[in-house]
């Protein structure tokens, strides 16, 4: 019944000493439920797609280009017109379907809301099988004016979930039967199905002219359509990947007649659960999964647990100290190193079990406002799993026998005759062993910081930074290359600036903070041929430059009462010759001199661009992108965006003045608006949230050592009673005391610093190393300076009290007779 | 040297007040020996820790070389303590961290004395208890006699004119306390005032006088011819 015993001693001892279980006990349970949460996000991050029945079967076609004057790109939509070939060449696909995302406008009644809808073939859920809550798989698909809305979708048109058979309106006109809604879906899935509709000729029409642009479902050159099949038993993804070469030479377009499509092009198969952490980087559906930031949060829950760790070990092996008495004892009256042992494992056990049900409890509190954080829905019933909660439970025993391990160890070995003849108790090895603990927590308390730091100061830098143009009070409007919009962009341009608040608006393919980029490349600059050079392409008007702050360096603008300033790049009224503005990257890069001496060049390719102006550098997209050269130039049907200025502090009467304009000119189109700055922001948020997790990782793993530190600081200035009563009486003020037992608490903190220097300087410089525009590494190391007194501020206010506290004890208590 | 005007130390626990010194009027001259002596719990060492300053009288007066320290801070008590008196202590008190030479260094630290002087004057005084040879030793590598020999050299180092000693022989064998006695002798030859607290008669008689003390009143003083 020994068992039974060292049960109740554990408990006694817990309840005797409130503060320092109380330390140990929060100090664990708040380093478990970090790692909880980190695991749970892990989890989630690793389990994409893995509910969907017969997931293991299902790819997506990837396609990987290789254009002859670009870099190879990777691209997780193919080449639509593929499918029925795929069907035809590959007995082990059983099932071949098409999804297309395109923006459709959609009402019941009411306004027209902008959606995204997805278009899936009819055979799409024989791959994918989705539950259904109204309707059935077999008849969702079969009519092409049928819709299929997920749950969420059917409450915000109808308020209801069972409305199948009602209808909805889109802005082509026409009505669509909601035929089956869908169970909302895990949201761990690299799709998005809200909004479903068949994909068929109704939707994409072939032309109905020879020369007209040809459907999407024909269009080998609209890479935008995504291919999923289910593999049978008749082949693998390395047998139906190794046949793909020929296919392509067989069935694939030609560019032209030097080149076969395989050189050109390669498909490879994506099994379905490794698209959100592997998949291609561009043309994707939702963002790519990081497979660095999990293995960096799995890092760093390994730290805090470590942390915690050390507490646990540092503050029993101090109290080791203090309980050594009653060790010798037991020893004296028959107790074997082992007995000692098992006793302080089992208390340690006891411990970590207590942790890690308040872990559980904190989870559970905490769950909703880290589902925020880290823009996910997860619930604590992942833990619910026997396998979760036995890795939990067996990783709770291990940090009980880990940490519990050193401390047992520790007092068993307690010579009995020396402990009960001195005071003294505790090898100086052990009081050596905890420092080194101490200074691997504030380590790791203080590379965190500094990565905080760093983070959230290149965001801020990202935000901030002067990109070459005024971004202040502009307001953008999307949807302008809408069919309903595109002919009359001009007239609603002029309609705004007929408000006296709007002082200029320009009309362009994309704004600051757009995805999408446009590239072309070219082969003679000034008439010498040249290894192509690749030029990004951007469609303005004349009112561009006034309308963002730009001064031009060379030349002249763009002027649109000049016929050759007006460009059709292409479709049927193609023009060969364009005239063009440059930026001032692109002189180094074509090789021009100065900005002067580009003025007049011409630039060729299947057009010829003459250069009449130069402008300065803007730069458009992330910091972490590299500013190319770029030809400007006026192409009226590439207008995506109009961006207007505004002068008022009204903002709210200015956009309901628009939007009646927007509704006055566009009744079927939603009007949707946002500021400039906000759009650029936004391309940061994953930026933002891994900042803030940072930060809080960081707060955690400061407060798990601090209140370490402030138990070790109580057992260390108990330990120390006798000597601090000696040099009292030898003539020491309470002031030189406290620093005494401060000054013991700086210097692991400040080894602390000199190992997390270099190591953080070295982590944050090479992710800094990522962004091309980016803070300068000078001020990783004030970051360094400023986390070390931050570290070493927290530290003394953790122990200050308690040593004020022990200097100020009467001297005589403490040397009375033993 | 000083004089103890109808002092009076009561210790207050929530019920009870017990009187551990009741009406006690002593006087010592510079460079006298004196012994105190008594039974367990008649106040000796609360009359030592008040001498010592370590602690203060409820009532009366205490005069020290003629100023009355009865109502001092612990700050400005502190700072006549660490001028004029030593402490030898029965336990000797040494901080087990650091060395011989480090423990005797200790009572100069806090008198702003530069170190190549404190080195001087430990090494001084080191020779005189006869420890120079152990200077580098842990407290835990001596023997209790010279480990209370390194206690004196402290007590004595930083030139105190008093040394309050409580029960300096009480962890020692016999042939040791005789050599810390002889010790004592010695340092009040030279003009040092010692006030020891002891319960063996034949260390008192090295006292020229000595004080016996009941439940906190002096019962009898008697003087060594």
């Amino acid at each position: 019944m020994k068992l039974a015993n060292y049960f109740v001693s554990a408990s006694r001892n817990i309840i005797k000493h409130k503060l320092f279980s109380a330390i140990n006990i929060i100090g664990l349970a708040v380093g478990f439920a970090t790692c909880i949460l980190i695991m749970l996000f892990i989890k989630d991050e690793l389990n994409y797609d893995a509910w969907i029945p017969n997931s293991d079967n299902i790819y997506r076609v990837e396609l990987i280009s290789h254009p002859p004057t670009a870099r190879t790109f990777h691209l997780a939509a193919t080449m639509g017109p593929l499918k029925p070939f795929l069907e035809q060449d590959f007995p082990e696909f059983d099932q071949v379907a098409r999804l297309y995302y395109a923006d459709r406008n959609i009402r019941n009644g009411q306004d027209y809301i902008a959606e995204t809808v997805a278009f899936a073939e009819t055979n799409f859920f024989e791959i994918f099988d989705y539950p259904f809550l109204h309707g059935s798989k077999d008849q969702a698909l079969s009519d092409p004016t049928a819709v299929i809305l997920s749950e969420e979708m059917a409450i915000k048109y109808f308020g209801s979930t069972n409305v199948v058979g009602n209808s909805l309106t889109l802005s082509n006109g026409r009505d669509y039967r909601v035929s089956a809604v869908l169970r909302d879906l895990p949201t761990t899935t690299h799709m998005d199905l809200d909004i479903i509709i068949p994909l068929s000729y109704a939707e994409f029409p072939q032309p109905a002219d020879e020369n007209g642009p040809l459907s999407l479902l024909d269009d080998w050159f609209n890479i935008g359509t995504y291919i999923y099949v289910n593999m049978n038993a008749q082949g693998t993804e390395a047998t139906a990947e190794a046949k793909f070469p020929a296919f392509l030479d067989r069935r694939g377009p030609r560019p032209n007649d030097t080149i076969v499509p395989s050189e050109r092009w390669e498909l490879h198969l994506m099994p379905l659960e490794d698209i959100h952490l592997k998949g291609s980087e561009s043309a994707r559906i939702k963002p790519k999964g990081s497979m660095t930031t999990i293995v960096s949060f799995a890092l760093i829950a390994f730290m805090i647990l470590v942390i915690a760790c050390f507490n646990f070990m540092n503050l029993s092996t101090a109290r080791a100290s203090l309980r050594s008495k009653e060790v010798a004892l037991r020893k004296v009256l028959g107790a074997a190193k082992k007995d000692i042992v098992v006793q302080f494992l089992s208390e340690a056990a006891f411990m970590a079990f207590m942790a890690f049900l308040l872990a559980l409890v904190l989870v559970e509190v905490s769950l909703p406002y880290y589902n925020i954080m880290v823009d996910k829905v997860m619930g604590i019933d992942a833990l619910h799993s026997p396998v979760t909660l036995g890795i939990l439970i067996a990783l709770t025993l291990l940090v009980a026998v880990g940490a519990g391990s050193h401390p047992a160890f520790v007092m068993s070995s307690f010579r009995p005759s020396r402990v009960l003849s001195s005071g003294r108790s505790e090898p100086i090895g052990s009081i050596r062993f905890r420092t080194v603990l101490v200074v691997v927590q504030f380590t790791i308390c203080i590379s965190l910081i500094v990565s905080a730091l760093v983070v959230y100061s290149q965001l801020a830098y990202s935000i901030n930074r002067d990109a070459g143009y005024n971004k202040e009070n502009l307001l953008v409007l999307d949807r302008i290359r809408d069919p309903l919009v595109m002919g009359q962009a001009n007239i609603l341009k002029q309609r705004l600036l007929d408000h006296p608040d709007i002082t200029d608006a320009t009309l362009t393919s994309s704004v600051p903070a757009d995805r999408m980029v446009a590239i072309i490349g070219f082969g003679n600059v000034g008439g010498v041929a040249v290894d192509p050079i690749l030029s990004r392409i951007q469609s303005i008007d004349e009112d561009y430059l006034k309308t963002y702050g730009i001064n031009m360096i060379a030349g002249r603008n763009l002027d649109e009462t000049r016929g050759d300033d007006i460009t059709t790049l292409y479709g049927q009224n193609q023009r060969d010759e364009a005239n063009v503005l440059i930026n001032e990257s692109a002189i180094g890069q074509f090789g021009f001199t100065n900005a002067e001496d580009a003025i007049g060049k011409r630039l060729i390719d299947e057009t010829a661009f003459t250069i009449v102006g130069v402008i300065p550098d803007i730069h458009l997209g992330s910091t972490r992108d590299e500013t190319n050269p770029t030809l400007y130039y006026i192409d009226q049907e590439f207008y995506y965006r109009l961006t207007f200025k505004i002068t008022t502090e009204n903002m709210a009467a200015l956009i309901s003045d628009v939007n009646a304009i927007w509704k006055d000119m566009f009744p079927q189109v939603p009007f949707t608006q946002s500021f400039l700055d906000d759009r650029i922001a936004e391309q940061y948020k994953a930026d933002q949230d891994q900042g803030q997790l940072f930060l809080l990782f960081a707060g955690l793993a400061i407060v798990i050592s601090s209140l370490g530190l402030y138990g070790l600081a109580s057992f260390t200035a108990e330990r120390r009673i006798k000597e601090i009563g000696i040099r009292k009486v030898m003539g020491a003020s309470v002031f030189e005391v406290v620093r005494l037992l401060v000054w013991q608490f700086s210097k692991p903190v400040m080894i602390a610093n000199l190992i997390a220097w270099p190591v953080s300087f070295y982590f944050m410089s090479s992710w800094l190393e990522g962004f091309t525009y980016r803070i300068d590494n000078f001020v990783i190391i004030g970051f360094c300076v400023a986390a070390g007194f931050l570290a070493l501020l927290i530290a003394w206010a953790t122990v200050v009290g308690n040593s004020m506290r022990v200097a100020k004890a009467n001297p005589i208590k403490a040397l009375r007779y033993e | 040297m000083l004089k103890l005007q109808d002092l009076t130390k009561a210790y207050r626990t929530d019920e009870v007040e017990t009187v551990a010194l009741n009406n006690v009027n002593i006087e010592i001259e510079h460079g006298e020996f004196v012994a105190i002596m008594g039974p367990s719990g008649c106040g000796k060492s609360t009359l030592l820790n008040i001498v010592g300053m370590l602690d203060t009288p409820t009532s009366g007066h205490y005069f020290f070389n003629g100023e009355d320290v009865a109502g001092y801070s612990e700050a400005q008590l502190g700072v006549i303590r660490k001028q004029h008196i030593g402490f030898i202590f029965q336990s000797f008190n040494l901080i087990d961290e650091l060395s011989v030479f480090e423990n005797i260094e200790l009572a100069l630290l806090y008198h702003d004395i530069p170190a190549s002087e404190r080195k001087e004057r430990v090494a001084a005084v080191m020779d005189k208890v006869g420890i120079a040879h152990r200077a580098k030793h842990m407290p835990s590598q001596l023997s209790g006699g010279q480990q209370q020999r390194v206690a004196v050299a402290r007590a004595v180092v930083g030139n105190q004119s008093m040394i309050l000693a409580d029960e300096p022989t009480g962890n020692l064998d016999t042939a040791h306390g005789q050599e810390v006695m002889e010790m004592l002798q010695k340092l009040n030859e030279e003009g040092t005032t010692i006030v020891m607290v002891t319960h063996s008669p034949s260390h008192a008689d090295y006292a020229r006088r000595t004080i016996n003390l009941l439940d906190g009143h002096v019962v009898t003083e008697s003087m060594r011819a």
